[in-house]
């Protein structure tokens, strides 16, 4: 999705900096009319778009084989926006995300089945694999040992992490083209996080042909730009945005375990 | 840089990873930046905003 759709779509949802509604309550509220529903419909199928890999993942980690785990992440997609998922859902819910996981386990229960329904034909995908892999390329590193470490609940979380934060970075980035300044987003957005605290000013100064005082206040911009995006990608998967905080220290915790685990 | 198909197509496996000097993990993204800190500023409190605005700084870039 480009910039300038995205602002479209958050149009409504915004206001002064503050995060009103989310797409995950939008869903939520569907019911009741068939406008409502039609976008409560939209709005699932977009977030399921963004979300696939957690899911493939944690299919493949399952020991799935990669062909079979694309059939069986396009089964449950499939399940999640032609049946009655949010009707047979917890009616306590929760989040996107936990309510997504909660629902694959069940789904990968009668996976077999599923799979060799599939090899028997007659299966309808909702993917394009190579459309969404084009439209967002992941560039997450990990290490064998620490892949081999993680169980699948927490792989399906690191890869929900790694979604959220290139989305943001993506975002930021089309902000950048879009002021046709993709030459400052590609030199200062290796410094978006603290870890690189010790950038030499000087050196940005020089390829950005500015002085060293416009480049801090434009690493602060880019970073506190990088900081709204960031948590608008979180907000739009839980149901109040004062959920915001405590869904991306749940992300947090489990990447510390992980490397903790990994070690 | 070795694709390990088992687990997930589209992940770049390594053997080796530098772990991030600030928080020890090895995750990495874009610009192999860390995810766990990529992460972490979505948490940390916004900076007092009374600076120039961005058009107003990319102005003065050629």
């Amino acid at each position: 999705m480009t910039t300038s759709a995205d602002e479209k779509a958050n149009e409504g949802t915004v206001r002064r900096g503050t995060f009103v509604t989310t797409r995950w309550s939008l869903i939520l509220s569907g019911t009741g009319s068939k406008t409502k529903e039609q976008e409560a419909s939209a709005a699932l199928a977009e977030l399921c778009s963004i979300y696939w890999r957690p899911i493939f993942a944690f299919i493949c980690r399952h020991g799935h084989s990669t062909q079979d785990a694309e059939d069986l992440t396009q089964d449950f997609f499939l399940m999640i926006l032609e049946g009655n998922w949010l009707q047979n859902a917890d009616p306590s819910r929760g989040r996107f995300r936990s309510l997504l996981l909660k629902s694959l386990k069940n789904s990968l229960n009668d996976a077999a089945d599923k799979v060799h329904a599939r090899k028997r034909g007659g299966a309808v995908s909702f993917i394009s694999w190579d459309d969404w892999v084009a439209e967002a390329p992941s560039e997450l590193s990990m290490s064998t040992q620490r892949l081999n470490s993680l169980p699948p609940e927490r792989l399906f979380d690191v890869r929900w992490a790694a979604t959220v934060v290139e989305r943001a970075v993506r975002r930021l980035r089309e902000e950048y083209e879009l002021k046709g300044q993709r030459r400052v987003f590609d030199i200062l957005s290796g410094y978006l996080t603290k870890e690189r605290d010790g950038v030499s000013c000087a050196s940005l100064a020089t390829k950005l042909e500015v002085p060293e005082s416009t480049v801090k206040k434009l690493l602060y911009r880019i970073r506190q730009r990088y900081r709204w995006l960031l948590r608008d990608e979180v907000a739009k998967t839980v149901e109040n945005p004062a959920d915001i905080d405590d869904e991306l220290r749940h992300l947090c915790g489990v990447l510390a375990a992980s490397a903790e685990q990994a070690t | 840089m070795i694709l390990y198909g088992v687990t997930d197509l589209h992940t770049a496996i390594t053997h080796e990873l530098d772990e991030c000097p600030r928080c020890d993990t090895a995750l990495r993204v874009n610009n192999g930046l860390c995810l766990l800190c990529l992460l972490q500023a979505g948490l940390t409190e916004a900076e007092d905003s009374r600076s120039e605005s961005l058009d107003t700084l990319l102005s003065e870039i050629e």
